[in-house]
Order: structure tokens, then sequence, then C-alpha cells
């Protein structure tokens, strides 16, 4: 069988479509239509391994061709996203079992698929607007369907989707302005020549409407809010896949169409790095520290991942503007990584959500008794948010933090590594406080989550231990994505990497052989010794009192209150509040030029009068004014 | 084949180095209080009467688990220091992955010790998990500082680079003191004990561990002295051309930690964040700018 | 075999029901409220014979009298001429149809011919090649709608018609003035013969009669700052009314500057002021629509906002800036008009205009919002609705006005776009909310006109280029006046 792009692209859409007139009938109907129409891209985009397509015209707009295509990156990444849009509905299916809404969510939802792989296939600067634009407005009505404070999300979301959409925009028609074609072959040679103050306008336009998108600092307003209070199957989405369509985007615009070389001619070169590549690296690293910072001290598991999200997207964002092989690998790998261990977080987190109806820190506890697959699920995956061995997520951060002393930027290096321990603590403190602990007298009948939607967490967890133990996986296809972005792609084994100038060899079978080792002795040791005796979990030492079912001593609320105090002074002038200012101000100031229209037709009639009497008096005086 | 046989050995020894410095650190707190002490292998003799307990309880699989990975990722993390004249595991990881393979057991033994319920055990691992992003700041400066100086990642260069006296000590004073603060602060002693802190919470992680559980932490605390002060003798001290100065400089590191140790009382672990934030980080800044700006 | 291509057939057939109405309404009552639908769909009738013909590139003239031109007065039908009639026709016949069920306190007899009136006068204002024809036609546009919006005879409509009254009357005294004004120097009335007297004439003696034409025009086409009407009078009207004057009332008088503009005058001077202008209506539109709480009030302010930008857009001057100005115009006035039905659907059921009252609306009366998301998302101009493709257009347009000031409008017109989609998302936020409110279910009835729009709108965002291809077509032929002038000064010799 021969598929076209847009068949693919129109697959999940056609499925959503017969879902939800299947919804009609029975909801096995609906839901069975619609699994089938999310398997089948897996089996349409086969054919495209190992290919690129450049121009399959669809639409003709101003005179225009509007082409599809694929390449190797948007290969991965539309591999990548069936995969986690497959996993994200047999969620969705259980999330919404009571709700009213999800027949129109499961519509919305394959719409959202259609319109990301339309995304990652354009290839000119029109159709990819068009379909992001359709991805925001998706998503906000996705956004709708979540929790109470869900409205405002909704609110703060569409309002950065919409500048975003208007700046990237501008930048758009101003291109097709300039150059008279919307191709991103046309744009790239148009650009190649174009004056310096159009290069820099056009691709910060298109930067902001990426990042807003990538929520990176300090266009990550609207990102806590909007991840916590989303439905879980659709947080899954936007952290794993909408993000990382703007970084793709991001990726696309920066090495395909403007280039390098395009930069490295109009500014000057700081750490080797064009000047506005190197602001890049900085806005990333602050995202980074400041986004594992805040996400620290969150109460709420949601806004945890909300933060911890934003903060890695700052490591993508750093990997990808340092602009060297080694840079851009670890950047890809981590957009591939992230998302599969962020998934997995969002997954588990829902779950909970799911059987114990809160998502708030302090009120959960002691589930690992209850839900030990979730368990280990989130075990695997904060491992690999920590970056620690032999999971997925490390190999893509220390491919970054190679990257970054290869170019010698020992401050960036700091910032990223120190975001790294930030990470081991809000890790840490989200699984001790779901998992661990003392377990509420009100959650003794809590049960693990149906097997069904245990699948999405296992698939995933598999893959991060799989990527993480062989990164030569991932790196297969990463690899021919930078092959494709014209770099040098790195060496790589299917266990690591080859000594190679700028990076120290790395083996992690070997690690995780020796890890092994090391758990067999030391389980050895404990389990040829006398056997343990289980004892109930108010057993315990308490400085002599007595403790009951009914008290709650588990430490879980303000957990990290002391670091709290360390990073008060800097809570002071946090991002937030100068949009706020902001706001208020534009408020105030909108509200008086509202008043223009006052409401009293005297000020109006008055008005039209003294218009009419000035023209009056000028004709009147006939020509001596002039 | 020698070089797997020393691997396989490394831990073993290890394990010895780390209960003789601890032991020799018990003495000499005894002689600094005009007490005798306890005999140098009195940490042995503690473990092997923890691990002969008959009466072990439990909290769970977590609980159980926890000294486990410590223990078995101690192991790891050693086979990734070298040893004179042996890479070990270097060539297949380097300082980076040193840094997060490092972490691996505080991992484990923290979601232990969170399973077993106990508020102070939590209080004790949040202090921690805080006092680790304290001192990773100058520790961090102070390694970027060696890698931006050499050029390489690999530890065992590091050990080769500084061979003869081209100490990092004498060439980079202010870094290696920056580094030996962070390492100080890694290893917890006064006044970072915070973590601990037994009059407040009650020994913090390990308070519900008894019996063979703690004998295996108490394992893996030998192993982790011997890793502590390795690493900043392979960082700073110019590593060793034998095992002996290299176990010498080790019980220097040592000596001169418990100097401090002993006369030091405690910081709130707001203190202790603030105070790695600013002067160690300081300093190492300030020895970053001398690397940098005085030629690689 | 009658010749049904006539345009004087477009007046004249309202005109005859409206007439014929007023006799028989004492007996048959009940009968009256079908008048309108007859009327525009005879029209309807008439435009497609006219349309054939225009789309084939000539120019339909009809005369009321048997003299030649200029000494008649004419009517005269090119490709604008045909869009904006068959706009005023089709939508007419739409909410004619939305009204019948809308309008339920008896008698409705008086309504429905006021309805009628207007429907002629839009028809006649968009076909007249007449100058003082135009007037007279705003004349009888303005005593309808006057009517219309104080149909309700609630205190606030009541007002609001008071206020359109006094400004209308205004609007009145300066077009005819101006008409006056040019009759005097030209000593002709038809516009094709004024043009070409015109070159004759000197700057100032043209500039005053136009400047006094063109407020004239502004207040009905709610242009700042003449628009003080328009906020209240919306609001107030019957929804029905509401989405006429929004979609075809504002549309009229923008097509009559437009023909003022170029035809007559072929004015280039005034239009960095016009650029002004639209940019302030544009800016202080969308600023006040954002601060609203009332759904049809935000919705009028939101029609000053979208009056600015497709007169900014054709003040631009070029043959690309008309017609992006002119395919806004019909997304606009599709796009408005179902918006205004439905929010006169959501007003009854919940019988409030607060727009936070609305929460849940959707969840029980899921079509209704439906339509209103579509309409509005294309008004906005989301891809890949209609609206994208004309905000494109006009985008692209503005970059061609010279100096900073195309490139402040275009940074302008994004910042509009901006506050626009942020009100109208709350809209849909509100109305997807959950609540536990009790809603009236939607009458299908009322469902039906917006619902068949929207169909509109779906098809036109279908295939945007062939509208965007037929509006340069239009603009074509507007810019090239020489052909407007000769077919219809020697057109019927």
């Amino acid at each position: 069988m021969n598929f076209s792009l847009l068949m693919i692209l129109l697959t999940p859409i056609f499925g959503g479509l017969l879902a939800y007139a299947g919804s009609a009938l029975h909801k096995a109907v609906r839901n069975i239509f619609f699994l089938i129409f999310l398997i089948l891209p897996f089996f349409e985009l086969y054919q495209y391994a190992n290919k690129t397509i450049d121009n399959f015209y669809y639409l003709t707009v101003l005179g225009q061709s509007l082409s599809l295509g694929i390449n190797a990156l948007s290969f991965m990444l539309s591999l990548l996203f069936s995969l986690i849009f497959l996993l994200a509905y047999i969620f969705l299916l259980f999330e919404f079992d009571k709700s009213e809404d999800s027949d129109l969510a499961i519509l919305e939802f394959s719409f959202l698929e259609g319109a990301v792989f339309g995304v990652l296939f354009a290839r000119d600067i029109l159709s990819f607007f068009i379909f992001f634009e359709i991805i925001a407005l998706i998503i906000f009505f996705l956004i709708g369907k979540g929790y109470e404070e869900s409205h405002n999300a909704q609110l703060k979301y569409i309002t950065w989707a919409l500048i975003g959409a208007n700046s990237m925009l501008a930048a758009v028609v101003f291109l097709f302005f300039k150059a008279g074609s919307f191709g991103y072959a046309e744009i790239s040679g148009y650009l190649s020549t174009a004056p310096t103050p159009i290069v820099l306008i056009t691709f910060v336009l298109f930067v902001i409407g990426f990042l807003i998108e990538a929520s990176i600092m300090p266009l990550h307003v609207w990102a806590p809010i909007t991840y916590a209070e989303a439905p879980d199957s659709v947080s899954v989405l936007l952290s794993s896949v909408v993000k990382k369509v703007g970084l793709y985007l991001f990726t696309i615009f920066v090495f395909s169409i403007f280039g390098l070389n395009l930069f490295s001619k109009i500014m000057p070169r700081v750490f080797e790095a064009p000047l506005i590549m190197y602001v890049l690296q900085w806005i990333g690293a602050l995202t980074i520290i400041i986004g594992t910072f805040v996400a620290i001290v969150q109460e709420d598991a949601k806004k945890i991942l909300a933060w911890s999200s934003i903060a890695q997207s700052g490591y993508i964002l750093l990997g990808l503007s340092l602009g060297t092989p080694l840079g851009v690998a670890g950047g890809l790998l981590h957009i591939v990584n992230h998302s599969i261990f962020k998934g997995i977080l969002f997954f588990v987190v829902g779950g909970v959500i799911y059987r114990t109806g809160t998502k708030n820190l302090s009120e959960l506890g002691g589930l690992i008794k209850k839900m030990p697959i979730s368990f280990i699920s989130m075990l695997l995956a904060i491992i690999a948010t920590a970056g620690i061995p032999p999971l997925n997520g490390f190999v893509s951060k220390y491919l970054i933090y190679e990257a970054l002393i290869q170019n010698k930027e020992p401050l960036l290096l700091t910032i990223a590594l120190l975001g790294g321990t930030g990470s081991f603590m809000y890790v840490y403190r989200l699984i001790h406080s779901i998992f661990l602990g003392q377990l509420p007298k009100k959650y003794e009948g809590v049960k693990e989550v149906p097997i069904l939607m245990q699948v999405p967490m296992l698939v995933l967890s598999l893959l991060a231990l799989l990527f993480g133990v062989l990164p030569g996986i991932p790196m297969y296809f990463v690899s021919k994505a930078e092959a494709f972005l014209g770099f040098d792609p790195i060496k790589y084994t299917l266990t690591g990497f080859p000594e190679q100038p700028g990076l120290h060899a790395l083996n992690v079978p070997i690690i995780s052989a020796a890890l092994m080792g090391g758990f067999v002795v030391a389980a050895l040791i404990f389990y040829l010794l006398p056997k343990t005796r289980s004892v109930h979990q108010l057993d315990n030492y308490y400085a002599g009192e007595i403790l009951t079912e009914d008290v709650k001593y588990n430490y879980s609320f303000g957990f990290y209150s002391f670091f709290d105090d360390i990073i008060k002074p800097f809570n002071e002038w946090s991002i937030d509040r100068i949009y706020e200012n902001f706001v208020g101000f534009v408020k105030t100031v909108g509200d008086y030029i509202r008043r223009i229209y006052t409401g009293n037709l005297e000020t109006y009639v008055s008005l039209g009068i003294i218009i009419l009497t000035i023209f009056s008096l000028i004709y009147i005086i006939g020509g001596v004014l002039w | 084949m020698v070089e797997k046989l020393v691997l396989i050995l490394t831990p073993i020894f290890a394990f010895f180095v780390g209960i003789f410095l601890e032991g020799f650190k018990r003495k000499m707190v005894a002689r600094i209080h005009r007490r005798y002490g306890p005999p140098l292998h009195q940490p042995l003799l503690d473990i092997i009467k923890l691990l002969s307990k008959k009466e072990n309880i439990s909290h769970g699989v977590m609980f159980d688990l926890g000294p486990v990975i410590f223990v078995g990722a101690s192991i790891l993390t050693v086979l990734f220091l070298p040893l004179p004249h042996f890479k070990q595991l270097t060539p297949y990881g380097d300082l980076i992955a040193f840094l997060y393979i490092m972490v691996i057991g505080s991992l484990g033994m923290a979601l232990g010790a969170g399973e077993s319920g106990n508020p102070n055990a939590s209080i004790g691992i949040a202090r921690a998990l805080t006092l680790m992003l304290g001192y990773e700041l100058p520790l961090i400066i102070a390694g970027n500082t060696l890698v931006v100086r050499y050029g390489t990642t690999d530890l065992y260069k590091f050990m080769t680079l500084q061979s003869g006296f081209n100490w990092n000590l004498f060439l980079l004073p202010l870094t290696a003191i920056a580094g030996f603060i962070a390492t100080y602060g890694a290893m917890g002693e006064h006044p970072f004990d915070t973590v601990v802190a037994p009059q407040e919470v009650a020994t913090g992680p390990m308070v519900e561990y008894g019996g063979k559980h703690l004998g295996l932490l108490m394992i893996g605390h030998a192993i982790q002295v011997y890793i502590e002060t390795a690493f900043f003798t392979i960082l700073f001290l110019g590593g060793a051309s034998n095992i002996f100065t290299f176990i010498l400089k080790q019980l220097g590191v040592i000596i001169v930690m418990t100097l401090f140790d002993t006369v030091f009382p405690r910081f709130r672990i707001e203190n202790a964040v603030r105070y790695f934030w600013r002067w160690p980080t300081l300093i190492a800044l300030l020895g970053l700018l001398i690397v940098y700006i005085g030629g690689k | 075999m009658v010749n049904l291509a006539n345009p004087t057939l477009l007046v004249v057939i309202p005109l005859f029901f409206a007439f014929l109405s007023i006799i028989i309404s004492p007996f048959l009552k009940k009968l009256i409220k079908f008048v309108p639908l007859i009327v525009s769909a005879l029209n309807l009738v008439v435009i497609y014979f006219i349309g054939v013909k225009v789309l084939y590139g000539s120019i339909v003239l009809g005369t009321t009298a048997g003299l030649n031109p200029p000494y008649v007065i004419i009517l005269a039908v090119d490709k604008l001429n045909f869009i904006i009639v068959l706009m005023v026709n089709v939508l007419g016949f739409l909410i004619s149809f939305y009204n019948i069920f809308y309008m339920k306190e008896e008698p409705t007899d008086k309504f429905h011919i006021l309805f009628t009136l207007l429907i002629m006068a839009s028809s006649w204002i968009s076909i007249t090649g007449d100058l003082f024809n135009v007037f007279v036609a705003f004349e009888v546009l303005s005593l309808s709608s006057f009517g219309l919006v104080g149909y309700m005879r609630s205190k606030d409509s009541i007002e609001a018609g008071f206020k359109y009254v006094v400004q209308g009357i205004l609007a009145g005294s300066l077009l005819l003035i101006g008409v006056v004004l040019i009759y005097a120097q030209t000593g002709t009335l038809n516009m094709a013969h004024i043009a070409t007297k015109l070159d004759y004439v000197g700057s100032l003696e043209k500039l005053v009669p136009y400047v006094l034409i063109f407020f004239g025009l502004a207040v009905e086409g709610a242009l700042f700052p003449l628009n003080s009407w328009l906020p209240d009078a919306h609001p107030a009207a019957p929804s029905g009314i509401s989405a006429m004057l929004s979609g075809i009332v504002t549309t009229t008088a923008i097509y009559a500057i437009i023909r003022v503009t170029v035809t007559v005058f072929n004015y280039s001077a005034f239009i960095p002021y016009l650029f002004i202008i639209a940019l302030l209506t544009l800016f202080f539109g969308e600023i006040a629509a954002f601060f609203q709480k009332d759904l049809k009030r935000m919705l009028a302010y939101s029609t000053i906002g979208q009056t600015g930008l497709f007169v900014l857009a054709f003040s631009v001057g070029t043959q690309a800036s008309i017609s992006a100005s002119v395919a806004q115009m019909v997304n606009h006035s599709f796009s408005k008009a179902v918006l205004f039905l439905v929010a006169g659907i959501m007003i009854e059921a919940q019988g409030s205009r607060n727009i936070d009252d609305l929460k849940g609306f959707g969840r029980v009366n899921i079509l209704t919002s439906i339509l209103f998301v579509f309409a509005a998302l294309s008004l906005i101009g989301v891809p890949p609705f209609f609206g994208f493709f004309t905000k494109l257009a006009i985008l692209q347009t503005l970059l061609d006005f010279p100096g900073f000031l195309g490139y402040l409008s275009f940074a302008l017109v994004l910042f509009a776009a901006i506050i626009e989609g942020v009100y109208f998302y709350r809209v849909f936020k509100i109305l997807f909310e959950k609540s536990d409110k009790n809603f009236q279910a939607e009458n299908p009835w009322l469902v039906i006109s917006p619902f068949i729009l929207v169909l509109i709108l779906v098809i036109l965002s279908s295939r945007p280029m062939s509208v965007l291809n037929f509006t340069n077509d239009i603009a074509n032929q507007l810019i090239q006046r020489t052909i407007y002038l000769t077919s219809v000064l020697g057109g019927l010799k």
C-alpha cells in the first residue's frame, strides 16, 4: 500500500469523526474505531523510514502551493508522538469514563493528532502556521475539561497562544511579502541574502511563538496552571507532544531555514556560537534553574510536574542552541527522552488522582502498598528525570553537559548541573509524598489502577529503561535527524558513545552491569542474614509517644519549607508578578480608553457639530487657510 | 586479567580503607576529647554485631531495598574511581557520569527511609537533599575549573596530569579550598550535620533502621567515606603513584576534616545552604576566573 | 418576457410589497411576517439574473425614466455592487426567516414592514449610481432602523433609538450639505457624471464636500469618532435587527464610502487620514469590546473594530488591498450576523445579556454554541476558517502602505487580533464551563438561519482562494474607473 502524507494526517481525524459517529451506537464501538485509527499511522509511517520527501502539494493559497514533506527529524517525532497519542488515548478512556465530555474529547483528540502531524509534515511557513493554530484551538477546548481551575487556565493559555500565533503570523506575512513564497526552501534562500534587521526581527518573532509553546522562561506563565488543571491525558499531550512541536519548529527554523551560517555572518560569535544563540543558551539555562527551584516548593503533584517540564525544556533549548553536533544531539535526544519519562510521570499521577481523587500532595501518602506497579513506573521515571544512570534521562543530559564542556562554558554548565541536583529534590518530594510514608486511613481501600491503564505507564517505562541502557536505539534516529539538519552526526554505538573529540566515552550497559553486580552483592548479604519481620506502619520511633490511626503524622506539607526561606528574596521579583503588574497597567489604560464611548448623547452630538462647524468655516473662509 | 581482578577486589579494599579511616577518626576525636577511645577496628565490630542480630523489623519492601541499593550503588561508585595504575571503569564514564552515579546510593537510601513513615526520617532526607543543593554548587564550580584547566573530564587523566608535585592544591589553591569545603559538607560533618542531627531528628534517615539494615548502611557508609576522600585526593591532591601514598593522602584529608569536625557546632539547614552559596561559591568562582583568564 | 436582469426591480419589489403590506395589514396581520422573506427571495431571483451578466464583466444598468444618462436616476450594478447587494439579500432572507420565529409579541406587522424597508434601502444604496439617491436611501434606511431599534419599547431601546436618531439626522445633514455642494459645483447628481466633471474642480472645492459626505456616511459606517450610537443601538435592538445593522447597514455605508472615494472623487489625498481614522476605529473598538460584560455590546464594539479593519485595508489604496477589504467585509457580514443571531437565542434562553450568566450554556445547547464558536473563529481569523485567509491578505497589503505607518498598522492589527481572540475565547470558555444551571432548550427554527450562514462560511473556508480571486476581480474593476464611467454614461444610448 502506498500512503500519502496527507492520508497520514487525515487518518486520525477520520477516525475521530467515525468514532464520534460510532458513539451514538455504543461506547465500545467508538473506542475500538478510534483505537484502530490511532494504530494505523504507525503502518502508514513505516514506508517513510529513511526517506526525505519535500514537495507534496495539497493546497494553493495566494498563488502559492502549500506542500507537505517528511524528513528524518519529523519521521522520528511523528513516530514518537503517534505512540504517545495512542497511550494517552487509552488513558483518556478511563479518565473520562464517567464524564459526559468523552465523545467530544475524543473528537478533539483526533483533530489534535492530525494537526500535530500537519506541523511535522509542513514544508512551508503557512501550513505550519495553520496547523499550529489548530493545535492551540483544540488544546484550548481540551483544557476546559479538566479540574476546577481549568477555566482560568484556558484563558491564560489562549492569551499566550494568541500572542505567539500573532507574533508568528507577523513573521509569516512579512517573509511572504519579501520573499514572495511560503516554501521553506525559498524562504531560506531569501534569508541568506536578506538585510540583517529583517533576519533578526523575523527570527525573534518566530522564536517567540515557538518558545511560548515550549514554555520557556519568560514566556512560560501559562504553563504551570495549564499543565496542572488540564485533564491528565491532556497534560501528557501538552508536555510530551505540544511542547515538543514548538521545539521541533525551533530546531527546523534555527538550523534548516535560518541556518547557523547566516547568524555567524551577521553577528559576532560568543563562545563559539552566534550571539543570538548565546542569548538563547542563557535563556535555556535560566529556565532550567528557575523552573527547578520553583518546582521544589510546589504542593500540588501536577504543578511539580509542570514546573519540572518547564525546567526540562530549558535543557532542550540549551542543548539545541549550542549549535554543535554534540549539543544538538543532546537536545534532540532529550526531546525524545523527556517525552517518555514526563509521560510516565503524568500517567502515574493521573492514575493516582483517578483512584484517590486528589492531587494535593499533603493529602496523599503510603500508596506503595496499594499501587506497586504505579510506584515502580514512577520510580523509573523519577530516576530518568533526575538524570541518573541507567535510565534514559541520563544519556541526553550527559550529552548536553559534554557539549557545554566542549564549548568551554563553565557557568552554563554549573547552572545545568545544579538544575540536575535540584531535580532530585522535587522528584523525591513527588514520590515520597504520594507513595511513601503514612497511608491515610481513607485510602485503605484504594486499589491499583486497571490493567489497561497500567499499559501506558508500563510501555513508556520499558522504553525509558531500554533507551537508557541502550542509547544507541534512539541515537539511530537522532543521528539521522542531525544529518538532515546539516551536522556531522556524532559517533555512537548501541551501548553508548565511543571516545571522540569533545566527548568522553560512555558505556551505559557496563554501568548497569556494575550496578547490578553491586546490588547482587548487597542483596546476598541482606537476604542471607536472618529474616525480617514486618510491622505495622504505626510501629515507629516517635520519642516515646504512642501513635494512633487518626493522627496525621506524615511529613509531607511544606516539605522544603526551609528551602522556600532560602529563595524567598528571589520570589519578590517573580516573572508572574511582572506580567500581572503589566496587565493591570494595560487594563487601567484600556479602561480609560474605553471611556471614549461615554454613552452620553450630548458629547456625541457636540462632536458632530464641531466637525460640521469646522468644515463649514473652512468652506466659508475659502482658501484663506491654505 | 589483573585489572579485572583488581576491579572485583576494589569494593572490599574500599570497605576496609573506609573502616580504617572511620576508626582512625573515632580514635582521633577521642584523643581530642582527652579520652582513650575505641580500638581502630571498632566500626568493623559494630557492623558484625548489627549484621548478626536475630530481630530485624521491616516497614515494607522499599524499606528493605533502601540499604541494599545504598550498598550496591556505593560499590558501583567505587568502581568508577581510578586507583594508582588502574583505570578501573573510568574509560566507560567520566566526571559527569561519576557525579550522577554517586547519587544513586543516596536515592535508594532516601526511598528506604521514606517508606518507614517516620517524620524524622523524612525531615532528615529533606534536609539532606537541600544540603546537597548547597554543597553541589561550589563542588560543581570547582570541578568545572579543573575541566577547563585540563580540557578533559577523565578522572584517570586528572590523576596522571598532576603527577610529581603538580597538585591542584598548590596550583589552584582557591579551587582546592572550595572543593574541600564542599566535600566536607558532603561528608555531613559538623557544622553541616543537620541531616542526622541526633538531638533534632533522632539521626534522621536512619531513625527506623536497626539490625542488619543498619549494618548494611554502615557498610555503605564506610565505602562512602572512602569515596569522598578518594575523590578529593584524585581531584586536588594529585592522586598517587602507589596505593599506600593514596591511603596516606586520604588519611590526611580525614585528619583535617576531623579537626574541623570536633570544634564546630551545627548550622541550621537554611544557614548551611546560604553559607555554601556564599563563601565557598565565591572562592570557587574566583578560582575559575583565575584559570579562565590565566590561560588554560 | 420581462427583462429580469433589471436593477430597478431590486428597489421596486420591496417598495411595492412594503406599501402593499401596509394596505393589507389590517386584514391579514398574520401574513405580514412573511413579506420580508418573499421580498428578499424575489430579489435574490433578480440578483441571479443580474449576476449572470455581471460575472461576465458587463455593468448592468437600470433607469427610472426614459431619458438618457446622465439626466436620469440610474442604477448600476458592477461586481462590487453585485456582491454587496447579494449579501444584503442573502442576509435579509435568512434574518427575516429568523425574525418570523424570534418576534413573538403580536402585532408584529409594523416590524416586518420596517424590515422590508430596511432591505429595500440597503439594496438601493448598494446599487444606486446617483449621489442624491445615496442620501435618500440613507434617510430611508435610517428611518426604518430607528424604528426597528426602538421597537422593543423598553427603556434602553428607546434611549438607544433616540441617540441613533439624533446622530442619524446629523449624518443626514452632513451628507445632504455635501451633496448640495457637489451639485452646486458640477450641476449633476449622477456619480459617473460628477466624476468626469470633478477633474475641472479645485482641490479645496473637492475636499470639503468629500469630507462632509465622508463623515455623513461614517456615522452609519461606524467609523471613529462618529460611531457612538452603535454600541447602544445594537444591543438594544432585537437580535435579528442587530445582525442586520451589523452585517448589512455598516457594510453598505462602507461600500458607499468606497464608491464615493474611488469612483466619484478618485481621491488619494485623503487616504492617509482615512488610514488613521480606520486605525483608531480598530483600536478603540477592540479595546472597548474587551471590557464588555454584555454579550451583544461586546459584539457591537467588535463590529466597530472589524469595520476599522476593512476600512484600514481599503485605505491602503491598492488593488490587492481593496480586494482584501471586500473579502473581509464578506467574512465579517456573515460571521457577525451569525454571532448576533446566536446571541439572540442565548439571551432568550437565559433571560440576560450578561456573558457570565451563560455559564454552561454550551453543555445544554451544543449546536447553538458550536455555531457561535465557528462564526467567532472565522471572525477572529483562526485557520483554517475563511477569516484567516482574509486576515492574511489584509496583513499582506498593509505592508504596502508606505513608511512607518504601514508597519505600525501591521503591528496594531495583530495586537487587535490578540485582544479580539482573547475576548471571544473568553466567551467560549464560559459557554462550555461546568455549571448546574438550567437553560431552556434552543428553538430549532431559530437555529436554521445561523446554521445556513455557518454552512456558507464553511463553504467559503473550503475555497478561500476562489473568493479572494473574485474580490480581486472586483477590485480590478473598481480601480479601472473609466470602464464604470463610460459604461454608465454611454451604456443606454
